[in-house]
């Protein structure tokens, strides 16, 4: 089956800036891939070579398996059939409502036009405000006129460039909820490629992530695959806060103040980094001292849904370190106690170190 | 940044690191497109200049001992005077209507543009009339006191200042203009801001609303010098001497082209370090409106004191620039025993009116093309060849005419010569030569700058997201610029076409100079008839010029008024 | 784009507008008085030759001319000037013109000795004084030269250096007395003058009447005009000023003269000699009797106003002459800050 959207080898250039560098992916239809990566890691352009308003210099950029962009040619973005929808909405502030959505449907007959404006308007739930102008809008309601508006023609591929960012945090659960839905409900097979920033919003919307740093794609995976199965520290820390700590693989497996975890493949004396989740270590009831406590809990913050407590270990462990720790729900513990962590040995991930790793943790 | 009520229409420019733009527009590569217009316009300024290197005969040595001060300091007393004068009362005016409440501000708020349709030399003829030593006020002084002459000082209008007067009166409402937009467009929120970090009413004026709206008064202040340096009908009334008219005088009365070349490459490196220094200022603080809410400016009441004095500060330049001379242009009218007649009062208003929609036509087509290919490829270079094209604005008629006969009689030749060779002997004679087309070339080149300001701040202001958007959506750039950028645009369109169309209607010495056989116009006659010493029947004319100039220029307020961000002028559609 | 063809297709039918047109007459004039529509509509009346004219500054349409060459639509050059007109035949912008009418009409020395052009209507250079005994004795004025004197001082009114007819006036005395002679002349009128120069002619023999000086230089029609006019208040100050003409003892009044000749390359030259002739003839009528100008042809008599002005002995020094020197007067005048 071909993919709705293809990047074989794609490297951008700009002046003396290398943007991208060996960018590759694939999203099968109905599927949303979602570039994720701090900002200028070239994620916007690789959206903008998605929609054909930049040429890449080098690579294949395949729509439905058709080359638009390649050695042999490039198809204007008028031509590519690829909706866009912009941080800022764009939309056309000249124009109401439904001449908005009216625009990319030129060329249709009269009444399908109207059809298709009809059923969007209604989808997104702006059917009543179709006279209105953009800027009588709220910043959700621009947003959904622009979905309506991207969607409408029927794209095979949608492109999302960080669409929610200038919604405030309860509006934005909302309206990704409604896009999330509204791209998921399509039966054209409508793939997405959305870019963020926000590796919450790339997890909840993902099909799948493609996590890009400094131009390249540094791993490409379900949300499952980066949150469980990082390929290096830099994935690791992106999705959430980690503790860290740095040890030797003795004997095929590698000391942590809860215990030992196995090396993998790494031959022993090899200098490790040691990440574990914050989610990823438990605190076992104490009845007396048994089990052994090998932490005391220092601070305490609540937050509602999680518990944050940060310990400090115990000598005995022979690890000098604090730790955070972050529970489900309300926690009884109180600071001074002493308590015994448990690892998740899913949750925990063993690097060796890199001599210029990127030493980015909470 | 999370903003979930309002547009955030912050103006930003395109991020540096998008040169490459992808897609192929249907105009040629920008640069080379605009490179094709600014040709075009400075090619008369060329021409002229091409004089530069042919002997001067000593001439300059003459100059320097006789004249060259003169023009020199003349310029520079109008250059000073003109600027102040405009900057003191266009600023004022504008700051007080828009944040002031006192009587009769409504009305003042756009009375206030009305000079525009008053051209200089006819407030030059008017001033004169009634100022000089001969006039009503003086002989009515004379009158009351029994004085003769000498006997009592009395300013003289024919003076470097009465010329400065005179032109500040005209040309104030360039600065208004554009100081009043910026004000209305500064956010409320940095003015109120500003108040609780203690800034004082007036103190808000000098820290934070004179700062945000430097570049758009400087840029209105460079008009008018440039208007100035370029004026010819107003001060040679006045016999004050200046470059302008130190051109005219050194080209004709000396016969010395290059000598007047020489001359008119020193105002024009002048006014172009001027037109650069602009530019480079404007790129050096770039104002970004921080905040995208706009509501409706609350505006300060005033004590009656100070409101009374308001009322009378805004009065002022407008009494001067128009009430005053419109009354005397009208009071001339009625005395008048040699009037024209209707019929050839109308002809010549046809004449104008069709000139001046003719060459807003080819200004604004022009003018978008430029803007658009600099938009599409923005070159370094073109911004700064671009310039060059300005500056036909600051460059006396005389001179962009004198060029343009040069030119046009070069290509006549060449085109007989072609046709001669070719289509069996048939020589058509003058094909552009002494037409409408050399008229409407001349006022292109001297107002394109009149045009491609506005259309330039524009498109500005349209988001590249916009277009982008417009292309996904599967529009071909021909119905991006039908469907967007046209209608985006109207209002700048419509303010560079009213402009142009009353600067058209005020021009005098290309116009004059370059007509076709009997092709008056209104400012034409007005001259014609005020140099031959009948002001009684060049004030016919002159009134319906004003007359005629006042639709445009309240046009010109409304569509000023509905241009105010948050004004919300898409809902009228 | 449809737009600006149709644009095109407009202004290319206005270019055919006057492309062809059998019985026409194309005049580039930088006269531009009163009579001249009535001028034109007669000679069209009476010939059946539309006149066709584009008026300017003499400089201006002599550039014109020169830079249309021989493609130019211009049949006949008129100007105010007849130092102008000579700079157009030292140009090699004129044609020679001889017609049994012409040769009748104009005297010999008010045409170019190789008729290149003809005068029209002269105007005469004159002292205008008040004829208030106290503030002036008309029996000092005498000459151009005189108005040097320190007599004078304070006195004197005139227009500024960038006037052709001041230029003309300071051509012809240099002609007269020399380079030299005139630097000193035109420094001791500055000095003479009562103001700095300014305002044309009108403005000058109000000032006289006004008391801002005692004499004016000024022509003569002004004068006519003012006492012709509609306006009580303007007879009134025609009636309070006299017209002195100097110089009658040696070279005689300098004399300004409206001239035309026929453009080299005139297309309709037939109809350009027929404007010509018509305007020494029966046109002389409009320069005499509306714009109070003497007539060059002798059978048509002036204006009863001029005529009262008396008759005067004419500075026969030729127009060509004046074309000559105004460059150089002008830089006279620089030197001598006459503004």
């Amino acid at each position: 089956m071909t993919a709705a959207l293809a990047f074989v080898d794609i490297a951008h250039r700009f002046g003396e800036l290398q943007a991208l560098q060996q960018v590759s992916f694939q999203i099968a239809a109905g599927d949303i891939l979602c570039l994720l990566g701090p900002s200028g890691c070239g994620k916007t352009t690789a959206l903008r070579i998605a929609a054909g308003l930049e040429r890449p210099h080098h690579g294949l950029v395949q729509i439905n398996g058709r080359t638009v962009s390649g050695n042999d040619g490039f198809v204007v973005p008028e031509a590519r059939g690829v909706g866009l929808l912009f941080q800022d909405y764009a939309l056309f502030p000249h124009l109401t409502v439904e001449r908005n959505v009216l625009f990319g449907l030129k060329g249709l007959p009269a009444a399908e036009q109207r059809s298709r404006t009809r059923y969007w308007l209604q989808r997104v739930g702006l059917w009543d405000r179709q006279k209105a102008y953009p800027h009588m809008l709220s910043g959700g309601e621009q947003q959904r006129v622009a979905l309506a508006r991207a969607l409408a023609p029927q794209p095979a591929v949608l492109l999302l460039d960080e669409p929610f960012s200038n919604l405030d945090s309860q509006l934005r659960y909302q309206v990704r909820e409604d896009v999330l839905r509204t791209i998921k409900d399509m039966d054209t097979g409508t793939a997405a490629l959305m870019v963020t920033h926000d590796p919450e919003e790339a997890l909840y919307m993902g099909d799948q992530i493609a996590l890009m740093d400094k131009g390249r794609i540094i791993q490409t995976g379900t949300a499952n695959d980066l949150y469980c199965q990082p390929l290096n520290p830099l994935v690791a820390t992106f999705f959430g806060s980690v503790n860290r700590f740095s040890s030797d693989v003795q004997a095929g497996h590698v000391a942590t103040p809860m215990g030992a975890l196995p090396a993998g493949h790494l031959t022993d004396g090899t200098e490790v980094d040691v990440l574990v989740r914050t989610e990823g270590i438990g605190l076992a009831a104490q009845e007396g001292n048994d089990p052994a406590p090998n932490a005391i809990i220092s601070t305490i913050r609540r937050l509602g849904q999680i518990s944050r407590i940060d310990l400090q270990t115990l000598p005995e462990t022979g690890f000098d370190c604090s730790l955070t720790v972050h529970v489900l729900g309300p926690t009884a513990y109180q600071v001074g106690d002493h308590v015994k962590l448990i690892l998740d040995s899913n949750l925990a991930f063993v690097f060796p170190v890199q001599v210029s790793g990127d030493s980015q943790s909470d | 940044m999370s903003d979930a009520v309002s547009v955030p229409q912050t103006l930003t420019e395109q991020p540096a690191d998008k040169p490459s733009r992808a897609g192929s527009f249907a105009l040629p590569a920008g640069f080379g497109f605009s490179a094709v217009i600014v040709l075009l316009v400075i090619t008369p300024l060329l021409a002229v200049l091409s004089y530069i290197g042919s002997p001067t005969d000593g001439l300059w040595s003459h100059l320097v001992e006789t004249r060259l001060g003169e023009y020199l300091s003349n310029s520079l007393i109008l250059l000073v005077g003109v600027s102040s004068l405009t900057l003191v009362f266009g600023t004022g005016c504008a700051w007080l209507v828009t944040m002031y409440q006192f009587p009769g501000r409504t009305w003042l708020e756009w009375l206030l543009v009305l000079p525009l349709a008053m051209p200089t030399y006819v407030l030059a003829y008017t001033y004169t009339d009634f100022l000089q030593f001969t006039g009503p006020m003086q002989t009515l002084l004379r009158g009351l006191t029994g004085w003769g002459w000498q006997e009592y000082w009395f300013p003289n209008i024919r003076s470097p200042g009465g010329a400065a007067f005179v032109l500040a009166a005209a040309l104030y409402p360039y600065v208004y203009v554009a100081a009043r937009a910026a004000f209305l467009a500064q956010s409320v929120c940095a003015l109120e801001v500003s108040r609780t970090l203690g800034c004082t009413q007036r103190s808000m004026f000098w820290r934070v609303g004179l700062p945000l709206a430097r570049p758009a008064i400087v840029a209105g202040t460079l008009f008018v010098l440039m208007e100035s340096l370029a004026d010819f009908g107003a001060v040679s009334y006045f016999e004050v001497n200046t470059f302008t008219t130190g051109i005219y005088r050194t080209w004709y009365a000396y016969g010395n082209p290059a000598a007047a070349a020489q001359l008119a490459s020193v105002l024009l490196l002048f006014v172009y370090s001027l037109l650069l220094l602009e530019r480079w200022s404007e790129g050096q603080r770039r104002f970004n409106q921080t905040s995208s809410r706009y509501r409706p400016m609350p505006r300060f009441a005033l004590s009656k004191h100070w409101a009374r004095a308001a009322t009378g500060f805004c009065l002022l330049p407008l009494t001067a620039g128009f009430i005053l001379p419109a009354t005397i242009l009208g009071s001339m009218v009625w005395h008048a025993q040699d009037v024209l007649s209707l019929s050839r009062l109308a002809q010549l208003t046809i004449n104008t009116t069709l000139l001046g929609l003719i060459t807003c036509a080819i200004i604004l087509t022009i003018g978008l093309i430029a803007v658009y290919s600099m938009r599409r490829d923005q070159h370094p270079l073109g911004r700064v060849l671009m310039r060059l094209a300005l500056l036909g604005y600051a460059t006396p008629g005389v001179v962009i005419a004198v060029g343009l006969l040069i030119v046009l009689g070069a290509v006549d030749r060449g085109l007989n010569y072609a046709l001669s060779q070719t289509v069996g002997g048939w020589q058509p004679g003058l094909i552009l030569s002494g037409t409408l087309v050399a008229v409407v070339y001349g006022c292109s080149v001297r107002f394109f700058a009149v045009a491609y300001s506005p259309l330039e701040a524009g498109f500005k202001k349209i988001r590249p997201n916009v277009e982008d958007a417009a292309r996904t959506l599967g529009a071909k750039p021909p119905r991006i610029f039908r469907a967007i950028h046209l209608p985006l645009l109207k209002g700048s369109l419509l303010s560079a076409a009213l402009l142009v169309f009353l600067d058209v209607m005020k021009e005098l010495p290309a116009t004059m100079i370059l007509r076709p056989f009997n092709f008056d116009t209104l400012a034409v006659e007005a001259y014609q008839l005020a140099t031959t010493e009948r002001l009684d029947g060049a004030a016919g004319p002159a009134l319906i010029i004003v007359l005629a100039g006042l639709l445009p220029v309240i046009m010109l307020c409304r569509q000023l008024a509905r241009s105010r961000p948050g004004s919300g002028h898409d809902e009228s559609e | 784009m449809i737009r600006s063809i149709s644009i095109g297709i407009t202004m290319l039918s206005l270019l055919a507008v006057g492309a062809v047109n059998a019985q026409e007459v194309n005049v580039y004039n930088s006269r531009h008085y009163g009579s001249d529509e009535q001028l034109y509509s007669a000679f069209t009346e009476a010939t059946g030759i539309k006149v066709n004219v584009v008026e300017g500054k003499h400089d201006e349409l002599i550039q014109r001319l020169a830079n249309e060459g021989e493609n130019s639509p211009a049949d006949v050059l008129i100007t105010v000037d007849a130092g102008r007109l000579a700079l157009a035949a030292s140009k090699d912008l004129l044609q020679s013109v001889e017609t049994p009418v012409l040769d009748k009409a104009v005297p010999e020395h008010l045409h170019n000795p190789d008729h290149l052009w003809y005068g029209l209507a002269v105007r005469a250079r004159v002292l205008v004084y008040t004829k208030d005994p106290e503030r002036l004795d008309p029996a000092i004025l005498s000459t151009y030269e005189a108005l040097a004197e320190p007599e004078y001082k304070g006195k004197v009114l005139s227009r500024s250096s960038n006037n052709v007819y001041t230029q003309s006036l300071v051509a012809s005395v240099l002609a007269a007395n020399g380079e030299e002679k005139t630097l000193e002349w035109a420094k001791g009128v500055v000095a003479n003058f009562s103001r700095p120069p300014e305002g044309g002619d009108t403005d000058q023999i109000r000032a006289v009447v006004a008391g801002q000086g005692d004499v004016a230089i000024a022509n003569t029609y002004y004068v006519g005009r003012l006492l012709n006019s509609k306006k009580a208040a303007d007879r009134e100050v025609g009636e309070q000023v006299g017209v002195f003409f100097p110089n009658q003892d040696g070279r005689g009044t300098h004399v300004n003269i409206s001239g035309a000749g026929v453009a080299k390359h005139a297309p309709n030259r037939d109809n350009a000699i027929k404007l010509l002739e018509y305007l020494v003839t029966d046109g002389q009528r409009y320069f005499a009797d509306v714009n109070h100008e003497y007539p060059v042809n002798p059978a048509i008599q002036p204006h009863p106003t001029l005529a009262e002005f008396g008759e005067f002995k004419q500075d026969t020094l030729n127009a060509s002459t004046y074309g000559e020197n105004a460059a150089e007067a002008v830089k006279l005048m620089d030197q001598a800050g006459w503004k």
